[in-house]
């Protein structure tokens, strides 16, 4: 993917982002990783074009993610939220077709089939006719990352999708993910799952208060040069 | 499955002994017939009862939503207006509001019109429940979901009509099924102003037979008639379309 980043800043109440810069390329799968109050999700957010910066520009691939394009962007891309995010009126296969049916063209059986096709990929066969307080959250976030390539987006983006469950849930989705590497998507995630992060990603980005301190790839990991990520490594270890 | 069955008709059974025991206990003989020639004007006033309780439901659910609006409006005037009234609404007995609708406010515009009175008094009071449960079923749709509606580019027909308005109408129907009952039952208040419903005809017929144990357990008997049955349909409700 390419990645470029010019001067972005994002405040709320406070400065969330402060002025940062980056421009990646020919990297698959980056991570963003932090502590929390870092700024990764807001960072994330705004790759995604939900909000928009109050400063600078944001680049993907051959996208501009600003006011006027965002909605062809938008089409472009997959997004895994924290807690799964499934609405929970519907049952997992309908959370999948309903989108598929009225934002993606399909016919009802189409995009009923495609619904199927993708949960059962992910194991979910025998749940897919369940609402999400039905099943459990790792099978919820699973549905959610089926829904997230059923519209089968050249960038996927995920929130932590683990953030919220268990050990063993979180390795059931981290297994689920990993089916992703072979699928060749452009693939931008922030986590806590620093061993996840070293399966998984060939480009790392380490965030603090706000700014990109450090980045690179993997190795990095191993031997930090900045304080802060040195101490965070030794923490998250 | 079988020992609940079996809980709830001991249960039953416990409650029905103590009310054969009340009236057994009673000095007074206990003869329904003495009603008998009520029979007409009970069922009708049954059917008033609930003929008035769906006029309030919508009226509330309608003054309810207004009242909403109004607490979510960007002028602190609306706000504060809608404060004061549910402060004032919650500190008034139902009966209080009722008689007041209908012997002070009603003729200060000119209407003597005691029915409609009582039935806007009813719809007033419980209009801020109303708001309450309006507040709570938009409120469950998070931050994230709308987030959500957005990336997966829905227009804002479909949000309305596939997920906003589905999941509202969801945690929406229990609590105002709740509050159904809550005016079914404040409709016997309705009876200090006259109107024909259950409470009223019952009084009736008490001044002319004497017969007050009957009058009252009939009474009694006619509100579960229709409040259990609405609140197991709440429960299936909630079970079955729960969120």
């Amino acid at each position: 993917m390419r990645l470029k980043i010019v001067n972005l800043s994002k405040s709320y109440d406070i400065n969330v982002l402060k002025d940062i810069s980056l421009s990646i390329e020919g990297y698959k799968s980056v991570a963003i990783i932090g502590a929390s109050g870092c700024g990764k999700s807001t960072f994330l957010r705004l790759l995604s074009g939900v909000e928009f910066p109050d400063n600078g520009s944001i680049q993907v691939n051959d996208y501009n993610v600003n006011i006027d394009y965002v909605a062809d962007y938008q089409k472009k891309i997959g997004f895994v939220f924290q807690n799964h995010n499934l609405f929970p009126h519907l049952s997992l296969k309908r959370n999948i077709s309903l989108i598929l049916e009225k934002t993606r063209n399909h016919t009802f059986e189409e995009a009923d089939e495609k619904a199927a096709k993708y949960l059962t990929q992910f194991h979910l066969e025998d749940q897919m006719h369940k609402l999400p307080k039905n099943v459990s959250g790792g099978q919820s976030q699973r549905a959610s990352i089926a829904r997230a390539l059923s519209i089968d987006p050249e960038i996927l983006l995920l929130d932590e999708p683990t953030a919220s469950l268990d050990p063993i849930l979180t390795y059931e989705v981290l297994e689920a993910i990993k089916q992703l590497k072979n699928i060749g998507k452009d693939t931008i995630f922030v986590t806590h799952e620093i061993s996840f992060v070293k399966d998984f990603a060939d480009y790392v980005i380490f965030m603090k208060d706000g700014k990109i301190v450090e980045h690179g790839k993997p190795e990095i990991l191993d031997s930090p040069k900045d304080v802060a990520f040195r101490e965070f490594m030794t923490k998250v270890k | 499955m079988k020992t609940k069955v079996f809980n709830y008709l001991l249960a039953i059974l416990t409650v029905a002994a103590f009310a054969a025991a009340i009236v057994l206990r009673q000095d007074s003989t206990f003869d329904l017939a003495l009603l008998a020639d009520y029979k007409g004007m009970l069922v009708q006033g049954f059917f008033n009862a609930i003929l008035y309780s769906v006029i309030v439901l919508i009226g509330s659910l309608i003054v309810g939503f207004i009242m909403y609006i109004m607490v979510k409006s960007n002028w602190g005037y609306f706000r504060s207006l809608a404060d004061v009234l549910t402060e004032i609404i919650y500190g008034t007995p139902l009966l209080v509001l009722i008689v007041i609708m209908a012997y002070v406010i009603g003729p200060a515009f000119g209407t003597h019109n005691r029915t409609a009175m009582g039935l806007l008094a009813m719809t007033v009071y419980m209009a801020p429940y109303m708001t309450n449960v309006y507040k709570a079923a938009i409120s469950s749709i998070s931050e994230a979901q709308y987030m959500a509606m957005k990336l997966f580019g829905f227009t804002s027909y479909q949000k309305y009509r596939y997920l906003i308005i589905p999941q509202v109408v969801r945690q929406l129907m229990p609590p105002m099924m709740n509050n159904f009952s809550l005016i079914i039952k404040g409709s016997a208040l309705l009876s200090v102003i006259n109107r024909f419903e259950i409470f009223y005809v019952i009084k009736v017929a008490q001044s002319k037979t004497f017969a007050f144990l009957e009058g009252y357990i009939v009474l009694w008997i006619l509100y579960l008639v229709i409040t259990l049955p609405l609140s197991q349909l709440t429960k299936y409700i909630e079970r079955r379309y729960g969120v």
